[in-house]
């Protein structure tokens, strides 16, 4: 007699993959970390060389601006890994296609990693931490090295349908998803288009457009985003007890968009406020009150000044005692 | 997730999968049973490589059979899966 089983229960958190999609994998890995470098490289020079017009500035500052902040931290994390606040079809389809300019995956990918990381801060189960490669103990330089760009070539992949399954039930979100690659080469294609456009010489546009509306801008927004996992788990400032290494760093905070208040997100994973102290600037949270403000937002969540003070009292006894 | 109950039974039928395979994957989409087409292959139903490897392991587990973590990738369908799964018992 077979017994009743439950498709949820006893799930692994990784899941065994073909070699093809392994490899896959690997080259969007290694296309990410060396492609924008080397296109960063290139431009840098150019600007020493020729000097670097308002419009291409100006299309790096905007592509940023909807990568890092609306797509990045307010799309993939805010919203689609924490349902910190709750917002239309057409924002959240907007958002989550603007996170996939940052070239760091498809969303369903990106969300369940980074609730694999929550249920596993800095052990052994944690995607992207600098003291676990894998199963195996890191740390120091390796450890820095393997959470800011070794992970992704050699982890181990998340299980979607334990960890993203809300996702699934989202037609749009299975769209946007499933087309990842045209979105993302959109997003170096948009620029380049906007170059020629708006440049005198519509070719130079056109190359300036691609380069840093595109390539540096990638760039940029991945090492911003790696050093979430990286750097604020390893050096900073902590504000709260929690069960990780994760710090908070000013000085990472206008680049990341609010995301090196690290400790702060791993203390109150839910909020939508990152940026918990007046002067801890947090683009993402602005972002978000923008959107509220403009009807397009709603049940935002912060956590109450009374669990602030508690879990703060609660580091406080922490070093006390120890 | 909520739970989908396997067959209460010895012996499963091709139905028995197809119609697990169904209501899983219409709880997991958040459609009907009857929007579900057992001749669709799974990539276009929006299913990532992850997911067909645990949705593998979750079938492996409800009916007690081995099955290859690359199942649903050389069955692109619930009628292939279910006509190579009740072979396997």
């Amino acid at each position: 007699m077979r017994e009743t089983s439950q498709v949820d229960g006893g799930r692994q958190i990784t899941v065994g993959i073909s070699d093809r999609t392994k490899l896959i994998q690997q080259m969007h890995a290694f296309g990410i970390t060396v492609i924008p470098a080397v296109g960063t490289v290139i431009a840098v020079y150019l600007a020493f060389v020729n000097g670097l017009e308002m419009y291409a500035l100006t299309l790096f500052l905007v592509f940023y601006f909807m990568t890092m902040v609306l797509g990045i931290t307010v799309g993939f994390h805010r919203l689609l890994s924490h349902c910190a606040f709750k917002t239309g079809p057409v924002v959240e389809a907007m958002l989550t296609i603007f996170g996939c300019f940052a070239f760091q995956g498809p969303p369903i990918y990106w969300v369940s990693n980074h609730r694999r990381h929550h249920g596993h801060s800095d052990t052994h189960g944690d995607i992207h931490s600098p003291y676990f490669k894998n199963e195996d103990k890191t740390g120091g330089l390796k450890g820095f090295i393997y959470s800011h760009v070794g992970w992704m070539f050699d982890h181990k992949t998340t299980s979607t349908i334990k960890y993203a399954s809300n996702l699934f039930k989202n037609k749009n979100m299975l769209f946007i998803n499933k087309n990842y690659y045209r979105f993302a080469v959109a997003g170096l294609v948009l620029p380049a288009l906007i170059g020629a456009f708006v440049a005198a010489d519509p070719l130079e546009g056109l190359a300036m457009g691609f380069l840093w509306g595109g390539l540096v801008r990638v760039f940029v927004s991945y090492h911003a985003t790696s050093s979430v996992n990286s750097i604020a788990h390893m050096i900073g400032s902590r504000d709260y007890d929690t069960n990780d290494t994760s710090r908070n760093n000013a000085w990472l905070s206008i680049v990341s968009g609010g995301e090196t208040w690290h400790n702060n997100h791993h203390a109150f994973p839910s909020s939508a406020k990152f940026g918990l102290k007046w002067w801890q600037v947090d683009l993402g949270f602005y972002a978000v009150c923008l959107l509220k403000l403009l009807g397009l937002a709603w049940d935002v969540k912060t956590p109450s000044n009374h669990l602030m003070n508690k879990k703060n009292q609660m580091l406080n006894k922490h070093l006390k005692e120890h | 997730m909520s739970t989908i109950e396997a067959p209460v039974t010895d012996v499963f039928t091709e139905n028995d999968i197809t119609e697990w395979m169904s209501e899983y994957l219409a709880k997991l989409l958040d459609v009907s049973v009857d929007e579900i087409d057992v001749d669709a292959d799974f990539r276009s139903m929006g299913l990532d490589s992850s997911s067909t490897v645990g949705i593998s392991g979750d079938l492996s587990n409800s009916f007690g059979v081995e099955l290859g973590e690359s199942l649903l990738y050389d069955y692109p369908t619930i009628k292939d899966v279910a006509s190579h799964v009740v072979t396997l018992q």
